[in-house]
């Protein structure tokens, strides 16, 4: 058995039935060896499509996600993907071939140091020097992926390794995983001091993110937020967690949140923060974030607390245990009752008449998906203006089915996303919502829908703009706009078109529900171009580095004033 | 040697001899915030001994968790207590 063997028998052996990728000289021998293997491989028409797709197959399954490519430029087309997972802490599996020992550090034809070039992206990387260190390798790179805090690891193997034959008896494998942050023994008291906390709380309130699908814990969250009846802010990752038409969910937190949350935070005097981080798009200026609070972390990672604000108390370990300890009723009506109105006051709602023959703005036609969409549907979505649409009007039963590119940003992730959730969810509908801007950044991937067949349904919200940048311009830059017209874009539909996928477009609001409706129903991947009001604008939106309380909800009369200026020049 | 303006937090640590392992270490390091005043290093078959002395403006119990999450970090322990500093107050993008 050589090196390449080896891989493809340990990948079988962690059930790995599905990976994603893009062939190359440095990487042949593993192709080779694909070719007698049980794995499925799909050929995605670009690397970083290849790794955004095995960042979408693990966040729909939480599964481990693989890619692989070859080196040099092969390896370095990765690195926005596996930048990606890194960010959103989604269990990954990394392959890449590397020119044969003897040429390594001879500026050999594809090589780079992709070892030392990867180093901030990964949890752990491994340069391969030894067939015999594969088996070993390998199982110990599955299992750091998926335990404690997920995320990728990158294994880069040289040619030659890959060729070379292991020995009859392999080294015996040990297993270095990543604990899940603490003994259960050491938060026994933590535990006590947290319960009389959330007991004594007249205005608690949760704040959860991406780590409670991480930890498997959704249902376990649940149940706590149930028997305890808590309010409950959500991050862009924690969308999902309370289920969908929760009466005391009041929707995403942060600099695009709703008033409602944003104001919860601001008035709560227990914050308990279940998976998530205070990253900066959450909390505005950390300082002015939850001032009247103390403040209860769960987390499995260590290194997150304290990292922006000081907790009172800490929980680290299985969040399923900690949140089952935390259970209790609490008499909090009037703190509940006060949330909910102002959720119905200042929550996120469509108010869109249906029958309207005026132009679309992209909340009302989110918020007509959300009425439309099966329960069990999966949604992508790019980055942008678009992203925040979704994540403020639908209302998401569970956070693996809203895939979202969180801490890096990355645009051009939804479409490959979707194609790697299709792959981990064949019976589910798969729905990537796009823009303009992103669509582009990995349209060629259409290519590989149509070739596998994946029936996903393609969604552009067009306003010929890069529509976030755009409205950042106009509020914080005065309407000095700069490169962000995509007036001439392509016609997308006869993009969609010529790699064999039907299309529609639509301009006006009344069109809405009959093409989601038309859209679902069509047996195989179809494009729905969406021609929307242009100068839309998402709100709330809370100035980078601005407390959360200074959220603006409409553009303040200075850039109106601005704008007219510009106009009439 | 310029003279630190911020405290220094010494660390002492066995790290892994694999391909990156160091680099990994000094990376962190600057990531999140800290300079290498000093470091002294000496290999022993599989892992090199290190002595690692840092300063910066940000909570050093920050950096030792930082580090600790590494794997080619086989162990590692602050010498001197690290100072208690407030989360600073981070610049947003």
């Amino acid at each position: 058995m050589n090196g390449a063997q080896c891989i493809i028998e340990k990948l079988t052996k962690h059930s790995v039935d599905t990976i994603f990728g893009y062939p190359g000289g440095c990487i042949m021998p593993l192709y080779d060896a694909l070719l007698d293997a049980d794995v499925k491989h799909v050929l995605c028409r670009h690397e970083q499509a290849a790794a955004l797709a095995a960042d979408g197959y693990a966040r729909a399954s939480g599964r481990l996600g693989v890619c692989l490519a070859t080196s040099g430029p092969g390896a370095t087309n990765l690195i926005t993907g596996v930048a990606n997972a890194f960010m959103d802490s989604i269990p990954m599996l990394v392959i890449t071939g590397q020119v044969p020992r003897a040429l390594i550090g001879t500026d050999a034809f594809q090589e780079s140091d992709i070892l030392g070039m990867t180093l901030g992206v990964v949890k752990h990387s491994y340069l391969v020097e030894d067939a015999n260190d594969l088996p070993r390798i390998m199982d110990e790179a599955v299992a750091l992926a998926m335990s404690g805090r997920p995320g990728p690891v990158w294994l880069d193997i040289p040619k030659d390794v890959l060729l070379e034959e292991l020995d009859s008896t392999p080294a015996p494998a040990s297993l270095a995983t990543e604990s899940s942050g603490g003994d259960l023994t050491d938060w026994d008291n933590p535990l006590g001091q947290a319960r009389k906390m959330i007991k004594a709380a007249k205005r608690p309130l949760i704040y959860s993110g991406g780590g409670v699908m991480l930890a498997k814990a959704v249902t376990s969250y649940r149940h706590f937020a149930d028997a305890t009846g808590i309010p409950q802010v959500v991050t862009l990752k924690g969308v999902g967690n309370p289920g969908k038409r929760h009466p005391l969910n009041l929707g995403m937190l942060g600099m695009h949140g709703s008033r409602a949350a944003n104001e919860a935070v601001e008035q709560c005097d227990l914050l308990i923060v279940i998976g998530a981080r205070f990253d900066d798009r959450a909390t505005g200026k950390p300082s002015a974030f939850a001032p009247n609070a103390r403040i209860i972390h769960i987390d499995c990672d260590h290194s997150e607390i304290g990292k922006i604000k000081r907790a009172d108390c800490v929980l680290l370990g299985d969040m399923r245990e900690i949140l089952r300890g935390l259970r209790q009723p609490l008499e909090i009506a009037e703190w509940r009752e006060q949330c909910m109105a102002s959720k119905s006051r200042n929550g996120f709602a469509s108010t869109s008449n249906e029958d309207d023959p005026a132009p679309i703005q992209g909340p009302d036609f989110i918020a007509t998906m959300d009425k439309v969409t099966p329960p069990e549907a999966i949604i992508s979505c790019d980055v942008g203006q678009h992203q925040m649409w979704v994540a403020q009007y639908f209302d998401f039963n569970h956070p693996r089915q809203h895939l979202s590119s969180g801490g890096l940003g990355t645009m051009g992730y939804g479409l490959p996303a979707a194609m790697g959730a299709q792959f981990a969810k064949p019976g589910a509908p798969v729905i990537n919502v796009s823009g303009d801007g992103s669509f582009m950044m990995n349209m060629q991937e259409l290519a590989t829908i149509q070739r596998y067949g994946l029936p996903i349904k393609l969604i552009i919200l067009d306003n010929q703009r890069l529509g976030m940048v755009r409205q950042q311009q106009e509020l914080f830059y005065a309407g000095r706009y700069s490169e962000v017209d995509l007036s001439d874009n392509p016609d997308f539909s006869a993009i969609a078109k010529a790699f064999g996928i039907p299309a529609m477009t639509i301009s006006k609001r009344c069109q809405m529900r009959r093409s989601i409706e038309t859209l679902l129903a069509y047996p195989g991947p179809m494009l729905l171009h969406v021609h929307i009001e242009e100068e839309t604008n998402v709100w709330p939106i809370v100035k980078p580095g601005e407390a959360n309380a200074n959220m603006l909800e409409n553009a303040p009369a200075t850039t109106i004033a601005n704008q007219q200026k510009g106009r009439a020049a | 040697m310029t003279s630190p303006r911020h405290p220094q937090t010494i660390f002492e640590c066995q790290i892994s001899s694999q391909p990156g392992a160091l680099e990994r270490v000094m990376r962190v390091v600057r990531v999140r915030g800290f300079q290498v005043e000093d470091l002294r290093l000496q290999r022993l078959a599989d892992v090199y001994e290190a002595q690692l002395i840092v300063s910066g403006s940000r909570p050093p119990e920050t950096l030792l968790r930082q580090l600790q999450k590494l794997l080619d970090v086989k162990t590692l322990k602050a010498l001197n207590q690290p100072t208690q500093a407030a989360p600073p107050e981070l610049a947003c993008a």
